[in-house]
Protein backbone atom coordinates (compact mmCIF):
# COMPACT_ATOMS: atom_id res chain seq x y z
CA UNK A 1 0.00 0.00 0.00
CA UNK A 2 2.12 3.54 -1.12
CA UNK A 3 0.24 5.30 1.04
CA UNK A 4 1.64 3.03 4.47
CA UNK A 5 5.09 3.07 2.84
CA UNK A 6 5.24 6.68 3.38
CA UNK A 7 5.41 8.86 6.69
CA UNK A 8 1.51 8.99 7.34
CA UNK A 9 0.10 8.84 10.81
CA UNK A 10 -2.46 6.10 10.67
CA UNK A 11 -5.05 6.97 13.55
CA UNK A 12 -8.01 4.43 14.45
CA UNK A 13 -11.49 6.04 13.05
CA UNK A 14 -13.45 7.70 16.20
CA UNK A 15 -16.50 5.75 17.62
CA UNK A 16 -14.92 2.32 17.48
CA UNK A 17 -14.29 -0.21 20.40
CA UNK A 18 -11.27 -1.90 20.55
CA UNK A 19 -10.81 -4.93 23.48
CA UNK A 20 -7.55 -6.96 24.01
CA UNK A 21 -7.75 -10.39 24.16
CA UNK A 22 -5.39 -13.08 25.06
CA UNK A 23 -4.79 -13.84 21.33
CA UNK A 24 -5.54 -10.71 19.58
CA UNK A 25 -8.18 -8.12 19.81
CA UNK A 26 -11.75 -6.90 18.85
CA UNK A 27 -13.02 -3.89 17.02
CA UNK A 28 -16.49 -3.17 17.26
CA UNK A 29 -18.23 -0.17 15.01
CA UNK A 30 -21.17 0.17 16.63
CA UNK A 31 -22.67 2.27 13.60
CA UNK A 32 -22.60 -0.39 11.51
CA UNK A 33 -22.96 -3.08 14.16
CA UNK A 34 -19.54 -5.51 12.81
CA UNK A 35 -17.10 -6.74 14.95
CA UNK A 36 -13.46 -7.64 13.89
CA UNK A 37 -11.44 -10.19 15.13
CA UNK A 38 -7.76 -9.14 15.23
CA UNK A 39 -4.91 -12.03 15.50
CA UNK A 40 -2.26 -10.84 17.88
CA UNK A 41 -0.07 -8.90 15.22
CA UNK A 42 -3.11 -7.14 13.87
CA UNK A 43 -3.85 -6.43 17.61
CA UNK A 44 -0.39 -4.61 17.99
CA UNK A 45 -1.10 -2.33 14.95
CA UNK A 46 -4.03 -1.55 15.93
CA UNK A 47 -3.13 -0.39 19.68
CA UNK A 48 -0.57 1.99 17.37
CA UNK A 49 -3.37 3.52 15.93
CA UNK A 50 -4.90 4.31 18.58
CA UNK A 51 -2.35 6.77 19.30
CA UNK A 52 -1.52 8.03 15.99
CA UNK A 53 1.67 5.84 14.81
CA UNK A 54 3.65 5.56 11.49
CA UNK A 55 4.69 1.72 9.72
CA UNK A 56 8.44 2.62 10.96
CA UNK A 57 7.68 2.42 14.53
CA UNK A 58 4.82 0.13 14.49
CA UNK A 59 7.55 -2.41 12.99
CA UNK A 60 9.92 -1.45 15.13
CA UNK A 61 7.97 -2.50 18.08
CA UNK A 62 6.46 -5.72 16.49
CA UNK A 63 10.70 -6.72 15.69
CA UNK A 64 11.08 -6.17 19.45
CA UNK A 65 8.08 -7.77 20.71
CA UNK A 66 7.92 -11.06 18.52
CA UNK A 67 12.08 -11.65 17.32
CA UNK A 68 11.25 -10.44 13.23
CA UNK A 69 12.98 -9.08 10.57
CA UNK A 70 12.18 -5.55 10.12
CA UNK A 71 11.74 -5.92 6.45
CA UNK A 72 8.88 -8.53 7.78
CA UNK A 73 7.34 -7.06 9.96
CA UNK A 74 7.30 -3.98 7.80
CA UNK A 75 5.29 -6.17 4.82
CA UNK A 76 3.33 -7.43 7.81
CA UNK A 77 2.17 -4.31 9.21
CA UNK A 78 1.61 -2.83 5.82
CA UNK A 79 -0.66 -5.87 5.38
CA UNK A 80 -2.79 -4.90 8.20
CA UNK A 81 -3.18 -1.27 7.34
CA UNK A 82 -4.50 -1.83 4.26
CA UNK A 83 -6.81 -4.39 5.83
CA UNK A 84 -8.11 -1.86 8.34
CA UNK A 85 -8.10 1.14 5.98
CA UNK A 86 -10.51 -1.14 3.36
CA UNK A 87 -12.82 -1.68 6.22
CA UNK A 88 -12.35 1.94 7.14
CA UNK A 89 -11.20 1.50 10.36
CA UNK A 90 -8.58 4.14 10.37
CA UNK A 91 -7.47 7.04 8.40
CA UNK A 92 -4.26 9.31 8.09
CA UNK B 1 -18.52 -36.33 41.08
CA UNK B 2 -15.76 -36.75 38.15
CA UNK B 3 -12.22 -36.66 39.28
CA UNK B 4 -11.41 -34.07 37.07
CA UNK B 5 -13.33 -31.44 38.47
CA UNK B 6 -10.75 -30.05 41.49
CA UNK B 7 -8.10 -29.66 38.86
CA UNK B 8 -10.62 -28.20 36.40
CA UNK B 9 -10.77 -25.55 38.91
CA UNK B 10 -7.64 -25.19 39.56
CA UNK B 11 -7.04 -24.37 35.96
CA UNK B 12 -9.87 -22.06 35.20
CA UNK B 13 -9.56 -19.43 38.44
CA UNK B 14 -5.91 -19.47 37.47
CA UNK B 15 -4.19 -21.45 40.43
CA UNK B 16 -1.85 -23.84 38.52
CA UNK B 17 -1.58 -24.49 34.98
CA UNK B 18 1.30 -27.13 35.33
CA UNK B 19 -0.42 -29.70 33.43
CA UNK B 20 2.65 -31.22 32.14
CA UNK B 21 2.49 -33.18 35.52
CA UNK B 22 -0.56 -34.96 34.52
CA UNK B 23 0.59 -36.25 31.20
CA UNK B 24 -0.91 -36.42 27.91
CA UNK B 25 -4.08 -38.40 28.97
CA UNK B 26 -4.77 -36.48 31.64
CA UNK B 27 -4.04 -33.20 29.58
CA UNK B 28 -7.08 -33.91 27.53
CA UNK B 29 -9.21 -35.37 29.62
CA UNK B 30 -9.34 -32.39 31.56
CA UNK B 31 -9.85 -30.69 28.22
CA UNK B 32 -12.57 -32.87 27.28
CA UNK B 33 -14.29 -32.06 30.86
CA UNK B 34 -13.43 -28.01 30.28
CA UNK B 35 -16.09 -28.68 27.42
CA UNK B 36 -18.72 -30.88 29.02
CA UNK B 37 -18.86 -27.94 31.68
CA UNK B 38 -18.90 -24.99 29.28
CA UNK B 39 -15.63 -23.32 30.54
CA UNK B 40 -13.39 -23.88 26.90
CA UNK B 41 -13.26 -19.91 27.32
CA UNK B 42 -11.88 -19.78 30.67
CA UNK B 43 -9.51 -22.84 29.88
CA UNK B 44 -8.31 -21.73 26.57
CA UNK B 45 -7.24 -17.88 27.90
CA UNK B 46 -5.77 -19.18 30.88
CA UNK B 47 -3.58 -21.68 28.74
CA UNK B 48 -2.91 -18.71 26.02
CA UNK B 49 -1.97 -15.99 29.46
CA UNK B 50 0.64 -18.58 30.41
CA UNK B 51 1.87 -19.82 27.39
CA UNK B 52 1.09 -23.33 27.48
CA UNK B 53 0.35 -25.00 23.97
CA UNK B 54 -2.78 -26.22 23.49
CA UNK B 55 -2.97 -29.66 21.00
CA UNK B 56 -4.18 -28.11 17.87
CA UNK B 57 -7.44 -30.30 18.00
CA UNK B 58 -8.28 -29.25 20.93
CA UNK B 59 -6.98 -25.30 20.84
CA UNK B 60 -9.37 -24.38 17.52
CA UNK B 61 -12.34 -25.77 18.99
CA UNK B 62 -11.52 -23.86 22.49
CA UNK B 63 -10.51 -20.71 20.76
CA UNK B 64 -13.40 -20.71 18.34
CA UNK B 65 -16.02 -20.61 21.57
CA UNK B 66 -13.84 -18.30 23.39
CA UNK B 67 -13.92 -16.10 20.33
CA UNK B 68 -17.67 -16.46 20.34
CA UNK B 69 -18.01 -15.88 23.72
CA UNK B 70 -16.00 -12.35 23.55
CA UNK B 71 -17.85 -11.15 20.63
CA UNK B 72 -21.82 -11.90 22.21
CA UNK B 73 -20.64 -10.11 25.56
CA UNK B 74 -18.58 -7.65 23.94
CA UNK B 75 -21.42 -6.27 21.90
CA UNK B 76 -24.30 -7.43 24.46
CA UNK B 77 -21.88 -4.91 26.97
CA UNK B 78 -21.69 -1.81 24.38
CA UNK B 79 -25.14 -2.26 23.69
CA UNK B 80 -26.41 -2.07 27.15
CA UNK B 81 -23.86 1.20 27.62
CA UNK B 82 -25.45 3.29 25.08
CA UNK B 83 -28.66 2.02 26.19
CA UNK B 84 -28.05 2.57 30.28
CA UNK B 85 -26.70 6.18 28.74
CA UNK B 86 -30.26 6.99 27.48
CA UNK B 87 -32.44 5.46 30.32
CA UNK B 88 -30.42 7.32 32.56
CA UNK B 89 -31.18 10.85 31.04
CA UNK B 90 -34.81 9.42 32.03
CA UNK B 91 -34.34 8.53 35.48
CA UNK B 92 -35.08 4.66 35.09
CA UNK B 93 -31.79 3.59 34.79
CA UNK B 94 -32.32 -0.28 36.03
CA UNK B 95 -29.41 -1.89 38.46
CA UNK B 96 -27.71 -5.17 36.49
CA UNK B 97 -27.72 -8.13 38.25
CA UNK B 98 -24.97 -10.50 38.03
CA UNK B 99 -23.94 -11.76 35.51
CA UNK B 100 -22.91 -9.01 33.65
CA UNK B 101 -21.56 -7.54 36.58
CA UNK B 102 -19.37 -10.72 37.76
CA UNK B 103 -16.90 -10.06 34.77
CA UNK B 104 -14.93 -7.75 36.12
CA UNK B 105 -13.70 -11.03 38.06
CA UNK B 106 -12.84 -12.63 35.03
CA UNK B 107 -9.61 -11.91 32.38
CA UNK B 108 -11.58 -10.75 30.05
CA UNK B 109 -15.46 -10.77 28.00
CA UNK B 110 -14.24 -14.21 26.02
CA UNK B 111 -14.47 -16.20 29.38
CA UNK B 112 -17.72 -16.03 31.18
CA UNK B 113 -20.68 -17.24 28.86
CA UNK B 114 -23.72 -14.95 29.62
CA UNK B 115 -27.14 -15.82 28.07
CA UNK B 116 -29.08 -12.58 28.52
CA UNK B 117 -28.64 -9.37 31.19
CA UNK B 118 -30.42 -9.58 34.04
CA UNK B 119 -32.27 -6.31 35.24
CA UNK B 120 -33.95 -5.22 38.31
CA UNK B 121 -36.73 -2.07 37.50
CA UNK B 122 -36.12 1.12 40.01
CA UNK B 123 -38.74 0.69 42.65
CA UNK B 124 -42.04 1.75 40.42
CA UNK B 125 -40.70 2.57 37.33
CA UNK B 126 -41.66 -0.42 35.80
CA UNK B 127 -43.92 0.99 33.01
CA UNK B 128 -41.90 4.03 32.16
CA UNK B 129 -38.64 1.38 31.70
CA UNK B 130 -40.76 -1.03 29.47
CA UNK B 131 -41.86 1.84 27.57
CA UNK B 132 -38.47 3.28 26.97
CA UNK B 133 -37.10 0.17 25.83
CA UNK B 134 -40.39 -0.75 23.40
CA UNK B 135 -39.45 3.30 21.98
CA UNK B 136 -35.76 2.09 21.60
CA UNK B 137 -37.06 -0.92 19.24
CA UNK B 138 -36.79 -3.45 21.85
CA UNK B 139 -39.58 -6.09 21.68
CA UNK B 140 -41.35 -9.47 23.74
CA UNK B 141 -41.45 -12.68 22.27
CA UNK B 142 -45.08 -14.25 22.77
CA UNK B 143 -45.94 -14.88 26.58
CA UNK B 144 -42.70 -13.24 27.99
CA UNK B 145 -43.60 -9.97 28.50
CA UNK B 146 -40.69 -9.37 30.75
CA UNK B 147 -37.92 -10.51 28.42
CA UNK B 148 -37.12 -7.58 25.81
CA UNK B 149 -34.75 -8.38 22.58
CA UNK B 150 -33.39 -6.06 19.65
CA UNK B 151 -30.32 -7.55 17.62
CA UNK B 152 -27.97 -9.63 19.49
CA UNK B 153 -29.23 -8.22 23.17
CA UNK B 154 -31.82 -10.19 25.48
CA UNK B 155 -32.91 -7.97 28.69
CA UNK B 156 -35.03 -9.56 31.16
CA UNK B 157 -36.51 -7.80 33.16
CA UNK B 158 -37.59 -8.37 37.06
CA UNK B 159 -39.19 -6.48 40.16
CA UNK B 160 -37.97 -8.89 42.48
CA UNK B 161 -34.77 -10.92 42.92
CA UNK B 162 -35.50 -14.52 43.39
CA UNK B 163 -38.29 -14.75 40.53
CA UNK B 164 -40.87 -14.49 43.59
CA UNK B 165 -43.69 -13.16 40.95
CA UNK B 166 -43.62 -16.21 39.27
CA UNK B 167 -43.64 -18.16 42.34
CA UNK B 168 -44.98 -16.97 45.55
CA UNK B 169 -44.20 -19.26 48.02
CA UNK B 170 -40.25 -19.05 47.06
CA UNK B 171 -40.82 -16.42 49.56
CA UNK B 172 -40.65 -19.23 52.64
CA UNK B 173 -36.94 -20.51 51.55
CA UNK B 174 -35.59 -16.66 51.20
CA UNK B 175 -36.74 -13.34 50.41
CA UNK B 176 -34.16 -10.79 48.90
CA UNK B 177 -35.63 -7.34 49.73
CA UNK B 178 -35.20 -4.81 46.72
CA UNK B 179 -35.55 -1.66 49.06
CA UNK B 180 -32.33 -2.99 50.28
CA UNK B 181 -30.12 -4.60 47.55
CA UNK B 182 -31.33 -1.01 45.78
CA UNK B 183 -29.74 1.27 48.90
CA UNK B 184 -27.30 -0.87 49.28
CA UNK B 185 -26.54 -0.43 45.61
CA UNK B 186 -22.77 0.32 44.45
CA UNK B 187 -21.37 2.06 40.67
CA UNK B 188 -18.50 0.08 39.01
CA UNK B 189 -17.29 -0.07 35.10
CA UNK B 190 -17.70 -3.79 33.59
CA UNK B 191 -15.66 -3.63 30.51
CA UNK B 192 -15.64 0.48 30.43
CA UNK B 193 -19.18 0.55 30.97
CA UNK B 194 -20.77 2.30 33.89
CA UNK B 195 -23.42 0.17 35.44
CA UNK B 196 -25.60 0.01 38.95
CA UNK B 197 -24.82 -3.27 40.71
CA UNK B 198 -25.68 -4.91 43.73
CA UNK B 199 -23.32 -4.49 46.57
CA UNK B 200 -20.86 -7.35 47.17
CA UNK B 201 -22.19 -9.16 49.78
CA UNK B 202 -25.67 -9.14 47.81
CA UNK B 203 -23.72 -10.21 44.79
CA UNK B 204 -22.52 -13.38 46.85
CA UNK B 205 -25.93 -14.66 47.79
CA UNK B 206 -27.91 -13.75 44.70
CA UNK B 207 -25.14 -15.76 42.98
CA UNK B 208 -25.45 -18.91 45.56
CA UNK B 209 -29.14 -18.69 45.62
CA UNK B 210 -29.35 -19.04 41.79
CA UNK B 211 -27.27 -21.61 41.13
CA UNK B 212 -28.83 -23.41 43.87
CA UNK B 213 -32.38 -22.36 42.38
CA UNK B 214 -30.41 -24.35 38.98
CA UNK B 215 -28.87 -27.28 40.75
CA UNK B 216 -25.32 -25.99 40.62
CA UNK B 217 -26.23 -26.91 36.76
CA UNK B 218 -23.28 -25.21 35.16
CA UNK B 219 -19.79 -25.44 36.44
CA UNK B 220 -19.14 -21.74 35.68
CA UNK B 221 -21.42 -20.50 39.07
CA UNK B 222 -18.76 -22.66 41.25
CA UNK B 223 -16.31 -20.36 39.53
CA UNK B 224 -18.38 -17.19 40.30
CA UNK B 225 -19.05 -17.97 43.60
CA UNK B 226 -15.23 -18.59 44.25
CA UNK B 227 -13.95 -15.46 42.57
CA UNK B 228 -16.36 -13.49 44.55
CA UNK B 229 -15.40 -14.45 48.18
CA UNK B 230 -12.27 -14.26 47.31
CA UNK B 231 -12.63 -10.75 46.39
CA UNK B 232 -12.63 -7.96 49.47
CA UNK B 233 -16.23 -9.05 51.27
CA UNK B 234 -17.55 -7.64 54.78
CA UNK B 235 -18.54 -11.08 56.53
CA UNK B 236 -20.30 -9.47 59.16
CA UNK B 237 -22.59 -8.04 56.90
CA UNK B 238 -22.83 -11.13 54.63
CA UNK B 239 -24.11 -13.11 57.76
CA UNK B 240 -26.15 -10.39 58.61
CA UNK B 241 -27.38 -10.24 55.44
CA UNK B 242 -27.55 -13.92 54.96
CA UNK B 243 -29.51 -14.04 57.82
CA UNK B 244 -32.17 -11.39 57.23
CA UNK B 245 -33.12 -12.61 54.01
CA UNK B 246 -33.15 -16.65 55.13
CA UNK B 247 -30.68 -17.38 52.81
CA UNK B 248 -27.91 -18.71 55.16
CA UNK B 249 -28.47 -22.19 53.96
CA UNK B 250 -28.47 -21.27 50.31
CA UNK B 251 -24.83 -19.83 51.33
CA UNK B 252 -23.59 -22.94 53.70
CA UNK B 253 -24.12 -25.16 50.50
CA UNK B 254 -22.52 -23.01 47.97
CA UNK B 255 -19.49 -22.32 50.13
CA UNK B 256 -19.25 -26.18 51.19
CA UNK B 257 -19.18 -27.01 47.62
CA UNK B 258 -16.67 -25.17 46.98
CA UNK B 259 -14.55 -26.33 50.02
CA UNK B 260 -15.39 -29.81 50.31
CA UNK B 261 -16.22 -30.72 46.94
CA UNK B 262 -13.66 -28.57 44.43
CA UNK B 263 -11.16 -28.32 47.49
CA UNK B 264 -10.99 -24.15 47.13
CA UNK B 265 -9.07 -22.81 50.15
CA UNK B 266 -11.54 -19.93 51.58
CA UNK B 267 -10.78 -17.46 53.12
CA UNK B 268 -10.48 -17.77 57.04
CA UNK B 269 -14.04 -15.16 57.85
CA UNK B 270 -15.69 -17.92 55.69
CA UNK B 271 -14.30 -21.08 57.22
CA UNK B 272 -15.29 -19.76 60.40
CA UNK B 273 -18.59 -19.34 59.49
CA UNK B 274 -19.16 -22.78 57.87
CA UNK B 275 -17.77 -24.15 61.35
CA UNK B 276 -20.48 -22.97 62.69
CA UNK B 277 -22.87 -24.00 60.75
CA UNK B 278 -24.34 -27.60 60.34
CA UNK B 279 -25.50 -29.44 57.51
CA UNK B 280 -27.91 -31.95 58.21
CA UNK B 281 -27.94 -35.47 57.00
CA UNK B 282 -30.24 -35.42 54.62
CA UNK B 283 -28.61 -31.80 53.21
CA UNK B 284 -25.73 -33.95 53.13
CA UNK B 285 -26.76 -36.49 50.52
CA UNK B 286 -28.62 -34.17 48.14
CA UNK B 287 -25.71 -31.83 47.60
CA UNK B 288 -23.91 -35.22 46.83
CA UNK B 289 -27.21 -35.76 44.73
CA UNK B 290 -26.76 -32.26 43.10
CA UNK B 291 -23.45 -32.79 42.90
CA UNK B 292 -23.40 -35.54 40.16
CA UNK B 293 -26.73 -34.74 38.87
CA UNK B 294 -25.88 -31.06 38.08
CA UNK B 295 -28.10 -30.89 35.11
CA UNK B 296 -31.41 -31.45 36.78
CA UNK B 297 -33.51 -28.36 38.29
CA UNK B 298 -36.01 -30.41 41.17
CA UNK B 299 -32.73 -31.37 43.67
CA UNK B 300 -31.50 -27.76 43.55
CA UNK B 301 -35.31 -26.80 44.41
CA UNK B 302 -35.75 -29.42 47.14
CA UNK B 303 -32.04 -28.50 48.96
CA UNK B 304 -33.43 -24.66 48.68
CA UNK B 305 -36.95 -26.10 50.52
CA UNK B 306 -34.74 -26.62 53.89
CA UNK B 307 -34.11 -22.88 53.91
CA UNK B 308 -38.22 -22.92 54.80
CA UNK B 309 -39.10 -22.32 57.91
CA UNK B 310 -41.18 -25.28 58.69
CA UNK B 311 -42.26 -28.48 57.19
CA UNK B 312 -46.03 -26.91 55.59
CA UNK B 313 -44.09 -23.98 53.94
CA UNK B 314 -41.41 -26.27 52.61
CA UNK B 315 -44.54 -28.74 51.39
CA UNK B 316 -45.80 -25.41 49.58
CA UNK B 317 -42.61 -23.80 48.39
CA UNK B 318 -42.03 -27.29 46.37
CA UNK B 319 -45.68 -27.59 45.65
CA UNK B 320 -45.28 -24.38 43.68
CA UNK B 321 -42.22 -24.88 42.43
CA UNK B 322 -43.43 -28.44 40.77
CA UNK B 323 -46.79 -27.16 39.55
CA UNK B 324 -46.18 -22.87 39.12
CA UNK B 325 -49.60 -21.01 37.95
CA UNK B 326 -50.97 -21.19 34.63
CA UNK B 327 -48.89 -18.30 33.18
CA UNK B 328 -45.47 -20.09 34.00
CA UNK B 329 -46.81 -23.66 32.89
CA UNK B 330 -47.66 -21.64 29.65
CA UNK B 331 -44.07 -20.37 29.04
CA UNK B 332 -43.14 -24.00 29.84
CA UNK B 333 -45.09 -25.26 27.06
CA UNK B 334 -45.04 -22.82 24.81
CA UNK B 335 -46.96 -24.51 21.91
CA UNK B 336 -49.97 -25.48 24.01
CA UNK B 337 -53.30 -23.07 23.54
CA UNK B 338 -53.48 -20.98 26.01
CA UNK B 339 -57.19 -22.08 26.93
CA UNK B 340 -56.16 -25.67 27.40
CA UNK B 341 -53.73 -24.75 30.30
CA UNK B 342 -55.39 -27.37 32.62
CA UNK B 343 -53.56 -29.50 29.97
CA UNK B 344 -50.01 -28.02 31.18
CA UNK B 345 -50.60 -29.84 34.47
CA UNK B 346 -51.15 -33.34 32.90
CA UNK B 347 -48.26 -32.30 30.64
CA UNK B 348 -46.04 -31.53 33.88
CA UNK B 349 -46.89 -34.55 36.01
CA UNK B 350 -45.81 -36.42 32.83
CA UNK B 351 -42.89 -34.44 32.53
CA UNK B 352 -41.93 -34.80 36.56
CA UNK B 353 -42.76 -38.88 36.64
CA UNK B 354 -40.55 -39.54 33.20
CA UNK B 355 -37.73 -37.19 34.84
CA UNK B 356 -38.08 -38.74 38.47
CA UNK B 357 -37.83 -42.17 36.41
CA UNK B 358 -34.80 -41.58 34.98
CA UNK B 359 -33.46 -40.46 37.80
CA UNK B 360 -33.83 -42.76 39.77
CA UNK B 361 -32.92 -45.22 37.62
CA UNK B 362 -29.47 -43.84 37.33
CA UNK B 363 -29.39 -43.88 41.26
CA UNK B 364 -30.09 -47.54 41.30
CA UNK B 365 -27.37 -47.87 38.27
CA UNK B 366 -24.66 -46.01 40.54
CA UNK B 367 -25.49 -48.14 43.30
Amino acid sequence: MDAAKGEKIWSACPGLTYRKLADGGMIYDREKKQVHHLNCTAAHVWEHCQQGSRVEKIAQDLCLRYEVGLQTARADVEKVLAEFAAARLIAS
Amino acid sequence: MSRELPRLHLVVSGQTIDLAQWGEDGWRRLAAQAEEEGVEGLFYQRCRATGIPLPADIEEGFQAVYRETAEQNFIALEELGALLKGLQGEDVAPMILPGAPLLVLYPDPGCRPMDDIDLLVPPGAEMRLKEGLQRRGFVSPARHSELFVRGRLTLDLHDDLLNCGRIGSRRYAGWMEPGEVWCDRQEVRVEGIPMTVMCREDMVLFTAVHALRHGFGRFIWFVDLDFLVREPLDWKRLRGKAERYRLERPLLYGLCFLRDWLQVELPDLGLEWLEEMRLGPLEERLMGRIFVDRSRGEWGDLLWSFSAANRWHQCLFMAETLFPKPSVLLQVFPRLPRLLFPLAYILRMAQLLARGGRQLAELVRSR
